[in-house]
């Protein structure tokens, strides 16, 4: 991974991203015992791929799309969206700018939108906000948005409220909602871990398109592997918070290199036993691998890298 | 208190559970929707069944129908569900209350929705115990500490409140309390589906584990399919409030033979073995009020096209009953010929 | 990563057109129809009977001039009338029209009620939202000033004020009402608005670029509509019993005509004891019917904010009515 930042156009390089929370302590006078929710994770994402972070519940991988989206504030470590550090950003102009650039897209279909508003009303906001398109243009480009996440006919849909919508129809139009920006990098949270299985697919190779057609950069955080060996060019495990590998999708499935990536990859539900990998580890959490301090990331082979301990060498 | 008792191993002891046609309907004032249309389903002692199918198919309901826990306007229209033989539905209050329990017993999906965050898990396990038999508070948080350990957590946690415990150990509480009066049947509602892959893989070796050395059988209702092929012994496929498919689990993966059942298989993304781009269903399941004549999934398979008239003509307007295809292995499905 | 087909936005043909959509009705059935709250407001017996009793008084005051021939405030016959085809309420023992004081009684005594709720639940409102998305120090300020406000007891507060008070009309009473019933509603709206703030779709529009006041008032409050709309009730009703019990003792003006204050010359001339029930009782029952509509408009709201209350089935409607037992359904 490269120390410096590339400054092509879309790229968002994350350098040491960290973020830690007080843990209320019980006692009436404060004090609180810090957690580190994400520890110095670094990655880039380009236009046109697909990064997931893959991990289990407590990883801290939705923190980091947060603090990506800017809900959350970093403790730590630098955000370079095109060159610039956009957690020193304060000014409502720069915020807005980055906004129209980088959207999000949420897990829950059912949480995500305003069930007293439209469908009109979430895609026509961002238009509105960042002056997409005149406004005697706003109500064509909703339908088109609408035509391209495949929810015709447009009119139609517009004019429904969420709660008429099933799941995957609701996950389309926060897509759409996140297009309406035209935005150069999507962060999308776990968007199909609530939507039926027959649908899944429909939502990830709409995902795929978008890469390919509009260029746009994906960050895909999830817990199901197997989808993000179906959308993503570069993966990112993460557990307690930190990465404990990465690289290309393919490299890091064939040759799992760290302890909790192959039991990971050995806990997925499969018919055929034969097709799983190492045997399923125990429950000890010594036997995971290296991770929390003392350990660091060592690029074993091009581009890959893993989490070893310190005074060791090898993470296996 | 009884110890625990072990039941006969599977492949003996027969039946115990039998669903004959069920019908349960949702009725409100304007019209009826007929979640659950006419399954039948048998489940052998010691049997592990998956009932697979995505929201709305009716496999809740089912479950639910099962263990008499159905809140208006749903209500059971037709159909008999038989435990050991004896129908269910006419039993009285009184009976409900021991056939609720102590013959079968569910396990939910959130074990957050089950427990009561205010108690201390020993207490909810007394609190069961005396719904159900005569049995004093310190005999019951015995067997409370018993179930514990039986399901792999340490006996003091009996103390604990559900937030101190983590997801999974709290799912093995809920899974300890549908065990604790010994039932012949445990019905496990997406019992994993809010866990993550690891714990989730743990738990299920747990209740594979248990079910060997207690001899219970477990109905396990789930839209994950591979869950179902791994750990089911066998697998009925559900869609739109119908059974489309029943095979054992191995002859599923291998040979499935209903068009939803062969596209279910391949909405998992491989985790190994060649990429290639893959298709969703297209369409979505229909609206139970008013389902599609003939096949309900005709609408969205590929093998129903307008040119094959005669076979279309079927498929619009006749529904399909289930045929035996193999040994074990039943379709509905027009395309399908029983067997000869 | 195989490649792309050609140009398929999706897998086969488009995703469910909006006809097959669950509830979706044919455009050939379309004509003009309630908003779903009015539909459902309108069919709960309870709110409906609240909505037409209410929406009756109101059109009667409005019409005061037309339905009272005579001024309220003129002595128009011979006192101590019983009800009669001249008089329906009666005369008072100095020669007044009672219904005509019921009549434009309503007025004042609908619109302080209205006025004091409509104060009381924009400061309550605003503020409550306000702490909720603010959090912080303004979150920490406004519940002090919340807390201060909610320990004073309203009726005392009010009589206190009016003894001090030189001018008596309805826009002091108006104010001192508002002020002090504001703070119980806030402190619910602030715990509602809470638990909305960190649902998505507020973050969602957050991270659309949505300013903070376009949030709050675009977004969060439209989901809070119902609890408003039944607090707004609350007070109304409240404020129509404090002023009629202010104007009853004495503290009103009692030269202008509202319910309360003819309540007030009822007891203050002894009509009681002289056995001219129509002096009191028809004002009396104008407040209490007031008072009993707005409560039951509100049983209608709360089926609005948990639909969980909603819906009688026909099954169960059909059940109760042949006098049987109701289904077993309960959870073990």
């Amino acid at each position: 991974m490269s120390a410096q930042a590339v400054h092509t156009e879309g790229t968002m390089d994350v350098v040491g991203l960290s973020k830690s929370f007080t843990l209320r302590a019980a006692g009436l006078l404060g004090g609180g015992t810090p957690f580190r929710a994400v520890d110095d994770v670094s990655f880039t994402l380009r236009p046109g791929t697909v990064t997931a972070l893959v991990g289990e519940s407590g990883s801290g991988k939705s923190t980091v799309a947060r603090m990506l989206a800017r809900l959350h504030e970093p403790t730590s470590g630098a955000v370079l969206f095109e060159g610039t550090n956009v957690v020193e950003h304060t000014r409502r102009r720069d915020v807005r700018r980055y906004r129209s650039r980088v959207q999000m897209i949420f897990q829950d279909p059912f949480d995500s939108l305003n069930p007293v508003r439209t469908i009109g009303h979430h895609l026509e906001r961002p238009l509105r906000i960042h002056d997409v398109v005149p406004r005697e243009d706003v109500e064509a480009r909703i339908h088109d948005l609408l035509r391209t996440v495949g929810l015709v006919p447009a009119d139609r849909y517009a004019a429904k409220y969420p709660h008429e919508l099933s799941g995957g129809q609701r996950q389309r139009v926060a897509i759409a909602r996140a297009l309406a920006v035209e935005p150069s990098v999507i962060l999308a949270d776990e968007p199909i871990s609530m939507l039926d299985v027959s649908i899944r697919i429909g939502i990830l190779n709409l995902i795929l398109e978008l890469k390919e057609r509009r260029r746009i950069g994906f960050l895909y955080i999830t817990h199901d592997i197997a989808s993000a060996r179906y959308v993503a060019d570069e993966l990112l495990v993460m557990y307690a918070g930190q990465v404990v590998e990465q690289g290309p999708t393919d490299a890091v499935l064939v040759e799992p290199l760290h302890p909790y990536t192959k039991l990971l990859l050995s806990a997925v539900p499969h018919p055929d036993a034969a097709q799983r990998g190492a045997p399923v580890a125990s429950r000890d959490t010594r036997d995971r691998g290296p991770f929390g301090p003392g350990t660091h990331l060592v690029e074993v082979r091009p581009g890959h890298l893993v989490r070893v301990h310190d005074e060791a060498g090898t993470a296996s | 208190m009884s110890p625990v008792r072990h039941h006969a191993p599977p492949g003996r002891g027969g039946t115990v559970l039998e669903l004959v046609d069920l019908v349960v309907e949702y009725v409100e004032p304007t019209r009826r929707v007929r979640a659950v249309d006419g399954v039948s389903l048998r489940i052998g002692a010691g049997e592990i069944v998956g009932l697979a199918g995505e929201s709305g198919c009716g496999k809740t309901t089912t479950g639910n129908a099962i263990l008499q826990i159905l809140r208006p306007p749903a209500e059971i229209t037709g159909g008999r569900i038989l435990f050991r033989g004896a129908d269910v539905a006419t039993r009285s209050r009184h009976e409900l209350r021991k056939y609720r329990w102590r013959s079968v017993s569910m396990v939910f999906q959130s074990a957050m929705n089950a427990l009561n965050p205010v108690m201390r898990v020993g207490d909810q396990f007394v609190d069961m115990m005396q719904a159900h038999e005569r049995v004093r508070r310190a005999d019951a948080l015995r067997r409370a500490g018993d179930l514990l350990e039986l399901v792999g957590i340490d006996r003091g946690r009996v103390r604990s409140y559900p937030h101190e415990l983590s997801g999974g150990m709290r799912q093995r509480v809920i899974i300890a309390m549908a065990l604790a009066l010994d039932p012949e049947l445990v019905i496990m509602d997406e019992p994993t589906t809010a866990l993550d892959v690891v714990v989730q893989r743990d738990i299920l070796v747990e209740v594979q584990r248990l079910q060997k050395e207690l001899g219970f059988a477990v109905l396990f209702i789930t839209h994950d399919l591979s869950l179902l092929l791994e750990f089911a012994h066998r697998i009925a496929i559900m869609y739109a409030g119908e059974i489309v498919e029943t095979a054992p689990s191995g002859v599923l993966f291998e040979r499935p033979r209903h068009p939803y059942t062969v596209a279910l298989m391949r909405s998992f993304p491989p985790l190994h073995g060649p990429l290639v781009r893959m298709s969703a269903i297209p369409g979505s399941p229909p609206d139970l009020g008013a389902p599609p004549a003939g096949c309900r999934f005709h609408p969205r398979c590929p093998h129903c096209r307008p040119e094959e008239s005669a076979l279309y003509a079927r498929q619009v307007s006749e529904r399909p009953a289930l045929r035996a295809v193999a040994d074990e292995h039943r379709v509905a499905c027009h395309l399908v010929e029983g067997r000869t | 990563m195989a490649a792309a087909e050609p140009e398929a936005h999706l897998d086969g043909p488009p995703a469910v057109l909006a006809a097959d959509m669950p509830g979706e009705r044919p455009a050939s059935r379309r004509r003009l129809r309630l908003p779903g709250w009015a539909r459902l407001l309108l069919r709960n017996p309870k709110s409906c009977f609240g909505i037409v009793a209410l929406a009756a008084m109101v059109l009667v005051a409005l019409l005061a001039p037309v339905i009272a021939q005579n001024s309220p405030s003129d002595i128009v016959g011979l006192p101590g009338q019983p009800p009669n085809r001249d008089f329906w309420f009666g005369t008072t023992d100095q020669g007044y029209d009672v219904f005509a004081q019921v009549v434009w009684g309503a007025r004042t005594s609908l619109a302080v009620g209205a006025a004091a709720a409509l104060m009381s639940t924009v400061i309550a409102a605003t503020l409550g939202m306000l702490a909720a998305f603010s959090g912080g120090w303004i979150d920490d300020t406004i519940n002090l000033v919340t807390n201060v406000f909610l320990v004073i007891p309203a009726l005392p507060l009010l009589i206190v004020v009016y003894s001090f008070v030189p001018q008596r009309g309805p826009i002091v009473m108006v104010l001192i009402l508002g002020l002090t019933t504001w703070a119980v509603e806030a402190r619910i709206l602030r715990g509602q608005a809470l638990s909305l703030r960190n649902r998505d779709f507020i973050q969602a529009a957050k991270v659309s670029g949505e300013s903070t006041w376009r949030i709050v008032f675009g977004e969060l409050m439209p989901n809070m509509v119902s609890r408003i709309a039944a607090g707004f009730l609350l007070v109304f009703y409240l404020s129509i019993i404090f002023a009629a019990g202010l104007e009853f003792l004495g503290f009103g003006d009692v030269n202008k005509t509202t319910w309360g204050t003819t309540l007030y010359w009822a007891q203050n001339n002894s009509t009681v004891l002289q056995g001219e029930w129509w002096h009191f009782v028809f004002p009396g029952v104008a407040l209490a019917l007031a008072v009993a509509a707005l409560v039951f408009i509100n049983y209608g709201i709360d089926e609005l904010a948990n639909p969980r209350l909603r819906r009688r089935t026909r099954s169960s409607l059909r059940r109760r009515l042949l006098g049987l037992p109701p289904r077993e359904s309960v959870t073990s």
